[in-house]
């Protein structure tokens, strides 16, 4: 009797053994940061990085906000453009924070923030003409924001991003929406969408990403293909448009679902061939931690 | 085997009396270092490279790779140092309070030190439920435990070993302790003067 207690004893030890050695070592082959449940108040830990409060919630990615009281306002600027109804955006980041956001006015408005312990110049470019703006930014020590006209719909909108952070709050995109992520933090939330190819193309970073379609007028295709990072993405489609979704994951644990349900392989709605409102998604998951939630 | 294991958790002086017996020399000690070396580096790693780095969301994967071999091998050297070093410290003061044991002897006692850390492994998927900062305060609240634990093993096995009290057993572990800790203190201060 006290041989077996002891050989359980020992057993438990060979299992903590194996466990311990091989539970890291997988995650860490695999790369997975896990969820990220805390048991601890972090309310503290806010200020960990100077400027950024980005919290990650297990699979949901939290709040990504500004902390205003790291930077400092060095100029604001209110463009007028011509009222053709419709704007296109190019953004490059190669470090530094960017944030889109809808503007209630007709001009387009400027800000431009340096962190508040910087001194000497900082180096912004961005060139607002016609119906375009472009942004280019390349020093970690600012940020830019930028108010697009609430009233004008976006024909094509690019987003390059090589580190650095975004936060876009933008609406009625119509043509194309393009992000390429390689590193970075994107935290996203696009609304009234018609657009007719939506892509997103990650290498590493952690993108937030909210879609929200409106009625489609035909065919449009959404492509997301993720390397490495972590994805969370919720994409709002209207109960109109018929749904075709091809996923595939490699090397990585994620999920891609509608309405709830796991699609794990090639699925179409009732219907999808004589609709005529339909959206061809395309989900390559890589490595990484993805899950994208499709509702109704 | 497995009863063997399990005898050193649940009855230590037992267990080194039988260790000392057979003669099973240093092997063993060294064995319970290096694999719970192994454990506890490969969790940090995992803590620190992947989890911490993900909040930050940037990954380098050659980097990381490298860092986590650094953290790995860093744990098992500075276990088998630790083992080693503290070790041949206790044989020193057995020696002083009249231990009979060898330094075989002692450094198979103190390597119980390093035993519950192998049953702490079982901890080791909550890591991957938790977020970095929780994660890394488990790890050391765990290893603090383990600490604990191993440190009465420890008093068991050397009293054993040396066939003498647990007092004076706990005399030459906690002086050769507080001798490192001294020691440890002072080079920190030294070194964070120097820069």
């Amino acid at each position: 009797m006290e041989e077996l207690y002891h050989s359980i004893i020992g057993g438990i030890a060979i299992i903590g053994i194996i466990i311990g050695i091989l539970t890291p070592l997988a995650l860490i082959v695999l790369g997975m940061p896990g969820n990220n449940a805390s048991l601890i108040p972090l309310k503290d830990l806010d200020n960990l990085f100077p400027g950024l409060d980005i919290s990650i919630n297990g699979i949901s990615i939290g709040s990504l906000s500004e902390n205003s009281t790291h930077y400092k306002l060095l100029s604001t600027k209110n463009i007028s453009i011509p009222n053709t109804g419709t704007i296109n955006i190019g953004v490059h980041i190669d470090n530094g924070y960017v944030v889109l956001e809808k503007n209630p006015v007709n001009n387009i408005v400027v800000k431009i923030y340096v962190k508040k312990y910087v001194n000497g110049g900082y180096n912004v470019d961005y060139d607002v003409s016609s119906n375009t703006v472009n942004i280019d930014l390349n020093n970690r020590y600012v940020k830019l924001a930028v108010g697009i006209p609430e009233n004008l719909a976006i024909n094509n909108f690019s987003l390059d991003m090589l580190n650095g952070v975004i936060t876009i709050h933008v609406s009625n995109v119509r043509k194309f929406l393009s992000m390429k992520v390689d590193n970075g933090v994107v935290n996203a939330d696009i609304q009234d969408l018609t657009a007719i190819t939506t892509s997103l193309r990650m290498n590493n970073g952690v993108v937030n990403l909210k879609l929200g379609y409106e009625a489609l007028p035909g065919s449009s295709r959404l492509n997301i293909v993720l390397n490495n990072g972590v994805l969370k993405s919720t994409i709002k489609v209207p109960g109109t448009t018929k749904l075709e979704i091809i996923p595939s994951i490699t090397n990585s644990v994620s999920s891609i679902t509608l309405n709830g349900k796991i699609i794990r392989q090639f699925y179409q709605d009732p219907g999808f061939s004589n609709s005529t409102s339909k959206l061809y998604c395309k989900i390559t998951i890589m490595n990484g931690y993805a899950n994208v939630e499709f509702t109704r | 085997m497995l009863d063997y294991l399990g005898i050193m958790y649940t009855s230590p002086k037992k267990s080194i009396q039988i260790l000392l017996a057979e003669r099973r020399s240093v092997i063993m000690g060294l064995a319970i270092v290096l694999v719970s070396s192994l454990i506890n580096g490969l969790n940090l790693a995992y803590l620190v490279m992947v989890k911490g780095l993900s909040v930050i969301g940037l990954r380098i994967p050659f980097v990381i790779g490298a860092s986590v071999i650094g953290i790995v091998m860093s744990n098992i050297l500075i276990g088998v140092a630790a083992w080693l070093l503290i070790g041949g410290m206790i044989y020193l003061f057995d020696k002083i309070l009249q231990g009979r044991g060898s330094f075989e002897a002692v450094l198979i006692a103190y390597s119980y030190q390093w035993l519950p850390l192998l049953i702490t492994g079982l901890i080791a998927p909550a890591y991957y439920f938790l977020d970095a900062i929780t994660g890394i305060v488990l790890y050391f609240f765990v290893n603090l435990i383990a600490f604990v634990w191993g440190f009465i093993y420890v008093l068991i096995t050397n009293a054993e070993a040396n066939k003498f009290s647990l007092g004076k057993s706990f005399a030459a572990t906690i002086i050769a302790f507080i001798i490192v800790l001294v020691v440890i203190g002072s080079a920190s201060i030294f070194l964070g003067g120097v820069m």
